[in-house]
């Protein structure tokens, strides 16, 4: 994606441009989107998460500024700080979940016929992490960002990312030799 | 190990579970486009540093119009009363500095024909006759003020005073405040030429010095009765 290209529909979004924050959807969603599946339960709060993140694009793009922060970290700032608060309510919510039955939501033998076995392992060891390694995992090993961005996104120096990569990777090593699956 | 676990994880950004539907995609679209344009249509559109200062200086002056301690004060005040000068320098300032916003201005100029109008209405309690004509004077410029900043809200629902003495008089005709005048619609504009052509036949008629115990309502009608 051109970043000019991007700069440029923000800038008319800011202007209340409503095409803008369309296109700006158009280009983003996929990945938003999948930032939070796998950080997620199921698809459903994954696409609830998605519209809110992107409302609250268009709610906060007056603050936005280009200096710095490339816009797509920004996006997935937002994305991240989404998570953290569904998490948050979700912890408030769970003495009462915990008196409810909850129907397994885990993959169907169906599915497990469509989907590789080794990556539903993969995913179901990245979600055994912590938080922060989960984040890095996914930023860095499945959407490919550079560690600069990274930072930008959690908001840390880039040295602490570089030490955060290590861990994780070790800590799903050793999650996925505890299941012998790999 | 290392290395296939990075493919793998590398793998998972092409997992169809991991993408959404193209049907999500559709109408969450849609549904974020309605949303902004929900709100775009009940928020102020964003504006420039310049406009953003002329704004706040029309919300100062709104805040001074309607609080400050001693503006406050005054804003009830007749003019009849000291503080009434204060009181209509406080709205000159307002009328001022609402004009980068000519919908805040129309509302300054609206409330103000308000407050002319009730001014009227209270010296017509407290039968300050000698007041009466120059408050019907303020009202009926206030009333023009507010038509040039665009204002339709508000009609003339005065009387000038001559017309009200009158029909107090005549017992038959009940008078409120929010009568229409008798004039036409087309002719309210002239309200000014007839309240002197009612003077002048009042005059003439002698209404202007009946046995009416109210005091004259106007001074220079008075004097040349006394005359």
């Amino acid at each position: 994606m051109a970043t000019n290209h991007l700069q440029s529909l923000v800038q008319n979004a800011k202007l209340g441009h409503v095409d803008s924050f369309g296109k700006i959807y158009d280009l983003l969603v996929d990945r938003i989107y999948r930032f939070i599946y796998f950080r997620v339960d199921t698809k459903e709060e994954t696409e609830d998460l998605t519209e809110e993140v992107f409302y609250k694009v268009y709610q906060k793009i007056q603050d936005y500024c280009d200096e710095g922060l490339p816009f797509e970290a920004w996006i997935f700032r937002i994305a991240r700080n989404q998570i953290i608060d569904y998490y948050r309510t979700k912890k408030d919510l769970s003495s009462f979940d915990d008196k409810i039955e909850i129907e397994d939501t885990g993959p169907t033998p169906e599915e497990y016929t469509v989907k590789s076995i080794l990556q539903e392992e993969v995913l179901r060891a990245v979600k055994k992490l912590p938080d922060s390694y989960q984040e890095l995992i996914i930023l860095k090993f499945i959407e490919g960002k550079d560690n600069d961005e990274i930072g930008g996104i959690i908001n840390k120096p880039e040295a602490h990312v570089r030490v955060l990569q290590s861990r994780s990777l070790k800590a799903l090593k050793k999650v996925l030799e505890k299941d012998k699956k790999i | 190990m290392k290395e296939n676990i990075l493919i793998t994880l590398k793998s998972l950004k092409g997992m169809s579970e991991a993408s959404p539907s193209s049907t999500f995609k559709r109408n969450s679209r849609a549904r974020f486009i309605e949303r902004i344009n929900q709100e775009t249509s009940l928020v102020l559109p964003k504006r420039s540093i310049s406009t953003r200062w002329a704004y706040s200086f029309a919300f100062a002056a709104i805040l001074l119009f309607f609080t400050g301690s001693t503006v406050f004060a005054a804003q009830s005040s007749l003019p009849s009363d000291p503080l009434y000068p204060v009181k209509v320098a406080s709205e000159k300032v307002a009328l001022a500095l609402s004009s980068p916003i000519p919908s805040l201005k129309s509302i300054i100029a609206e409330e103000l024909v308000k407050r002319r109008e009730n001014e009227y209405k209270e010296l017509e309690k407290n039968n300050r006759q000698d007041l009466l004509e120059k408050a019907y004077d303020s009202y009926q410029k206030s009333l023009k003020d507010a038509k040039g900043v665009g204002s339709t809200k508000n009609e003339n629902v005065l009387r000038p005073n001559s017309q009200l003495k009158q029909e107090k008089s005549s017992p038959d005709k009940k008078i409120t405040p929010t009568d229409a005048p008798n004039t036409p619609k087309s002719n309210r504009g002239n309200t000014q030429k007839s309240v002197t052509e009612t003077t002048k036949e009042n005059q003439k008629d002698g209404v202007g010095s009946s046995g009416n115990s109210q005091k004259p309502q106007d001074s220079n009608s008075n004097s040349k009765s006394n005359k």
